[in-house]
């Protein structure tokens, strides 16, 4: 066993502890602060009865479906915003401007758009990412050296295989970047979007969690938010970016 | 004729005040020749280039490069530039092949010439590594190698060798100098360095600043391969340093 695993698993040893400890001292009572050993019981009845499954399961659909669109429609967009003066100087100025917008704000549009559907949370955690995507792709392509355009341009690459060849590999790393942004900001629009919006899902059980006073159901979807978000983390964008960095011998 | 500018000036507008880069630019390239263009910064000889490569266009003028206007793949003229600009993703053997990719060559075709061109740069043994890995020599014979797979009529140099050290440059102008007379391309040939333009070009012009002008040109009858320390470049340099010291003031 390496060392510094071990010293990441003790860690997370004491951090249960003292939770422990701390709730087995009954300075609070237990509906506003739960022990480990309760937070547990959610999980083995959720598994269970399927409903915290199965809420996790939904959440992540629209998680998913949600950022692929994101993508979809953000890497070509920030492709385009980069390479054209006039998409800067009308739309770009625009898309700056909804990037500031909380994407929360959309849900009461989305849900008159789309009725209290599947469709709706999508569309708010489609505003959510998309923008930071879109934004580094543009930088991305933007910093693409002038003179590796020209030496393209010169050896005879037209323009879609310049993008192919040139700008898009040119911009991953800075377009990796804006895919974490964006990733964080969907998670956080989800969950926005399923506290307010009524249908099966991870925030739907945190709202059902406060409505009863289940604090440790709360704690149990907090907790599960998390570990999902580690796993997205250390196991999809740490290596794409090791690969990259790699690739690109960024050190 | 390879290379025609008739009468060429260029002017560039910042800030709202127009600065003259290029006057009255005259200049005629045979096939098969090697022209160096040789003066100090701000003489306008990389806006030369870029207007033979196509990436600008005169303010008035005529430029006709392999009976075209310049740009058009037909022109069949490439730029090299002072960093190699390779492609850091890719291999070298697919940095060599970029062009023959671009034309859709399929791949086993472009990676067996992107070979011979490796060879042809002695750079065989490096065709599968990165870009990072190689010194900044290596990177220019690999540069020089994308461009030449294309076979192209003309090429533009803008400074390839000045960031090397004297020792590599000393190497790549032999190398350049074997190339050129095995591939018998165009070569227009952008420096500052007066022993290099001397041990390339058949003729060099010199340049004089603001507005760039062409000062004078002088023919090398110097036979090939030439070397930095040929006594007859010395001898040469001289007259040419003068006529920079003139073009200067």
């Amino acid at each position: 066993m390496n060392r510094r695993f071990a010293t990441k698993f003790s860690f997370l040893f004491v951090v249960l502890a003292l939770w422990q400890v701390l709730a087995g001292l009954q300075l609070w009572p237990n509906y506003l602060f739960p022990s480990p050993a309760e937070v547990l019981e959610v999980y083995t009845a959720g598994i269970a009865d399927g409903t915290l499954l199965e809420a996790t399961v939904s959440s992540l659909a629209r998680l998913g479906v949600g950022y692929a669109i994101s993508l979809l429609v953000g890497v070509p967009l920030g492709l385009i915003w980069g390479r054209s003066r006039l998409v800067q100087d009308t739309v770009g100025v625009l898309m700056i401007g909804l990037q500031a917008l909380p994407s929360i704000t959309w849900l009461p549009i989305a849900l008159l758009w789309f009725g209290l559907s599947e469709m709706a949370v999508i569309f708010v955690v489609f505003m959510g990412a998309v923008w930071a995507i879109a934004i580094a792709t543009r930088d991305g392509i933007q910093s693409v050296p002038a003179n590796s355009i020209r030496s393209a341009r010169t050896l005879g690459a037209n323009s879609l295989f310049l993008t192919i060849q040139v700008l898009l590999p040119a911009s991953l790393p800075s377009m990796i970047t804006g895919m974490k942004l964006g990733w964080s900001f969907a998670w956080r629009s989800l969950m926005a979007g399923e506290l307010l919006y009524y249908g099966v899902g991870l925030g739907q059980r945190l709202s059902q969690g406060r409505e009863l006073n289940d604090m440790s159901l709360v704690v149990a979807v907090m907790i599960i938010i998390i570990v999902f978000g580690l796993i997205f983390e250390r196991g999809v964008f740490q290596p794409l970016e090791r690969r990259i960095r790699e690739q690109f011998n960024l050190g | 004729m390879s290379i025609h500018l008739q009468n060429v000036s260029k002017a560039f507008s910042s800030r709202g005040a127009s600065v003259q880069v290029l006057e009255h630019i005259e200049l005629e390239v045979q096939r098969a020749e090697f022209v160096c263009l040789l003066g100090p910064s701000g003489c306008g000889k990389s806006t030369l280039l870029n207007l033979l490569a196509g990436f600008e266009s005169p303010s008035s003028g005529t430029v006709i490069v392999n009976g075209r206007s310049p740009g058009q793949p037909a022109a069949r003229a490439v730029l090299l530039f002072q960093d190699a600009t390779l492609f850091p993703w890719l291999s070298v053997e697919d940095n060599v092949a970029f062009g023959l990719a671009a034309q859709q060559m399929p791949k086993p075709q472009r990676r067996r010439v992107a070979a011979e061109y490796l060879e042809l740069v002695g750079l065989h043994d490096f065709r599968r590594a990165k870009v990072y890995q190689l010194s900044g020599g290596m990177r220019q014979r690999v540069a020089l190698a994308r461009a030449l797979c294309l076979k192209p009529e003309i090429l533009l140099m803008d400074e390839p060798f000045a960031s090397l050290d004297a020792m590599t440059r000393d190497l790549l102008h032999e190398e350049l100098q074997r190339i050129w007379l095995a591939t018998k391309a165009t070569i227009v040939f952008v420096t500052h360095n007066v022993r290099e333009a001397l041990i390339l070009g058949d003729r060099v012009a010199v340049l004089r600043p603001r507005p760039g002008r062409i000062q004078r040109v002088f023919p090398v009858d110097l036979p090939r391969p030439r070397h930095f320390e040929d006594p007859g470049i010395a001898e040469l340099a001289r007259g040419v340093l003068h006529e920079l010291r003139k073009a200067a003031h």
